[in-house]
């Protein structure tokens, strides 16, 4: 997209051709959104999830001369982070995955959190509204929403079609709705203490 | 408060109304979502604040879940390590990490061992006759720009300006019929006249041949596309058994994927702007103008909301440090600019102050929509800090 638009048939065949530069540059260009992608197959377990990106890698060196022209570099790794997971998430026999309560935390990475608001709560809600959703549902918002994915890229990863994620996304929101009602206007008074703050 | 489940787009089922909503949330609308959705909201207040609701819950979102920052650099140190005690071909699929054996690396390259003493003896014998000949050859250098841009002249008066994370191989000496470089990455040049031995750069699968001219060459590795952008005189591109002629104010593209080589007129003078800091940018699609903004100034730039990506934009800077074009960036765009080493992110204010976002999607990009709310408590904000500045 934009910084690094890269034409992903080419990287596929250096990667092929055993080429380690190239291979680091994509390892590099993904390792963290991947990795944060992996905690959520993990429990929020950090080592768990490097361990579980660093295989699906590994796995491709490994196998590189088999490597098929991937038309989307990135739909690609996040299939195999996805597919990795699942497996590893049912192997760890935690059903770590959305039925059973993934205690989701608060993060600390916005500099601009919230002020004069009780946060915590507000984020509480939301990661209960997300625990709520069905399986499928999650999933879907989540590579939408965090990683930023595409829908056609969505689908490819999940190996659903695109109508799928768009019912599943659209289903996500209406429930999130449904059970933030309350906490909606706090949401939106907030936001303006923080533009005036801010500012 | 009205009953739940009712925000349905009449002709529309529940759940395509709902997909909707959210397509729109995510950016992947397209013109027809648009117009139906610009409808429904006119409809009714309420309407509109469910869209803005949507849109608060679509955007703090993020904060709910952890994030967390790992080391690629010390990861990959780990993955190379592994890459390279792994066998290269596993059989079976499963391997077991329990019981790590310890080899002589001799010894784990098994099977490669008699390739490796192959290419040892080709190594040796091509490295003996490279210093055999090595008299005959002009020796090569090279200069690489690693995080701020370098200029420099080569040995035949030419002037190259390297922006950052580029590299220039060259001939300490031009000898024999032509002068030729390769470069990766992005540079300017002003080529010495030299009608009897042309310049060629070689800038991936594209050669720029040129006889006395200034240019510019944008070609990053891994990139789709790669740009000649000419100031003055003529420039001959090469590529894919295809050529072009490119006059000053002309640019030749090249894309990797289609392989087609074209020529466009320059639309502005960013193409130079690494060197120039002149930006100018006309309606032009916000992930372009970020690109743009990112060679000339070495950041990266990544848009969270995807529905920022194809606003448009139009500001003009010249030699403006980077905090003053992500300040206008800001001011006119209603987005946040939260930068992290040389990553910027730019994020949406998805806020009621902001309602005509929601609103009115069909009348442009969500700045020109917000700047229209005249009483917006935005636009008193803009109007406190304009007084301040």
């Amino acid at each position: 997209m934009l910084l690094t638009e890269t034409n992903d048939m080419t990287l596929s065949a250096a990667i092929r051709e055993g080429n380690e530069q190239v291979f680091g540059d994509l390892f590099k260009q993904w390792y963290n959104p991947l990795c944060n992608y992996a905690l959520r197959f993990t429990g929020n377990d950090a080592d768990e999830a490097e361990e579980l990106v660093q295989q699906v890698f590994l796995k491709i060196w490994e196998k590189r001369t088999q490597l098929p022209d991937v038309v989307s570099m990135k739909s690609y790794l996040y299939r195999a982070v996805h597919n990795t997971g699942l497996n590893h998430a049912e192997k760890q026999k935690r059903n770590v995955s959305l039925d059973s309560g993934v205690h989701l935390q608060v993060a600390h990475t916005r500099e601009e959190a919230l002020p004069g608001l009780r946060t915590k709560e507000l984020e509480k809600a939301i990661a209960d509204a997300l625990e709520k959703l069905p399986a499928q549902c999650r999933r879907v918002f989540e590579l939408s929403r965090f990683e930023e994915l595409k829908y056609k890229e969505i689908a490819e990863v999940m190996n659903i079609s695109v109508k799928t994620v768009e019912n599943q996304m659209g289903k996500a929101l209406r429930i999130m709705r449904e059970q933030l009602t309350h906490y909606l206007p706090l949401i939106v008074a907030a936001l303006f203490t923080h533009l005036f703050r801010n500012q | 408060m009205r009953e739940e489940n009712t925000y349905i787009i009449s002709g529309l089922s529940e759940a395509d109304s709902d997909a909707l909503f959210a397509r729109y949330m995510s950016g992947e609308c397209s013109a027809d979502d648009m117009a139906l959705l610009t409808a429904w909201s006119a409809e009714s207040a309420d309407n509109k604040k469910y869209l803005e609701q949507l849109g608060e819950i679509w955007n703090h979102a993020p904060e709910a879940v952890t994030t967390q920052a790992f080391d690629e650099d010390a990861a990959w140190k780990r993955l190379q390590a592994r890459m390279h005690i792994q066998p290269e071909q596993s059989e079976s699929g499963e391997r077991s990490s329990e019981t790590p054996v310890v080899k002589s690396i001799w010894e784990r390259l098994g099977p490669v061992r008699i390739a490796a003493s192959v290419a040892l003896l080709v190594g040796i014998a091509a490295t003996l006759y490279i210093l055999a000949t090595k008299t005959e050859q002009p020796l090569q250098r090279s200069l690489a720009a690693t995080d701020k841009p370098v200029e420099s002249r080569l040995s035949d008066g030419s002037a190259v300006h390297l922006n950052s994370g580029t590299r220039l191989d060259y001939p300490e000496q031009f000898k024999g019929n032509v002068r030729e470089v390769t470069l990766s990455g992005e540079a300017f040049f002003k080529i010495q006249r030299n009608e009897s031995k042309p310049f060629i750069i070689h800038a991936g699968p594209v050669d720029v041949r040129v006889l006395g001219t200034s240019f510019n060459v944008k070609a990053y590795p891994g990139r789709e596309e790669v740009l000649v952008s000419v100031e003055s005189g003529k420039v001959r591109c090469a590529a894919a058994n295809d050529s072009i002629e490119l006059i000053a104010g002309e640019e030749g593209i090249y894309n990797l994927r289609t392989k087609k080589l074209r020529k466009v007129i320059m639309e502005d003078p960013n193409a130079f702007a690494f060197r120039t800091r002149i930006l100018n940018f006309r309606n032009k699609p916000l992930s372009k103008v970020l690109d743009e903004i990112g060679d000339a100034y070495q950041v990266n730039f990544i848009i969270r909301n995807p529905v920022l990506e194809n606003c448009l934009y139009t500001s003009r800077h010249q030699l403006a440090p980077l905090e003053e074009v992500l300040f206008v960036l800001r001011e006119t765009m209603n987005v946040s600019t939260t930068r992290q080493g040389n990553t910027i992110y730019i994020d949406a204010y998805f806020s009621s102050s902001c309602v005509a976002f929601f609103v009115d999607p069909l009348q442009g990009s969500p700045a020109k929509c917000a700047l229209s709310e005249k009483k917006s408590a935005h636009n008193k904000l803009q109007k406190r800090i304009l007084n301040r500045l």
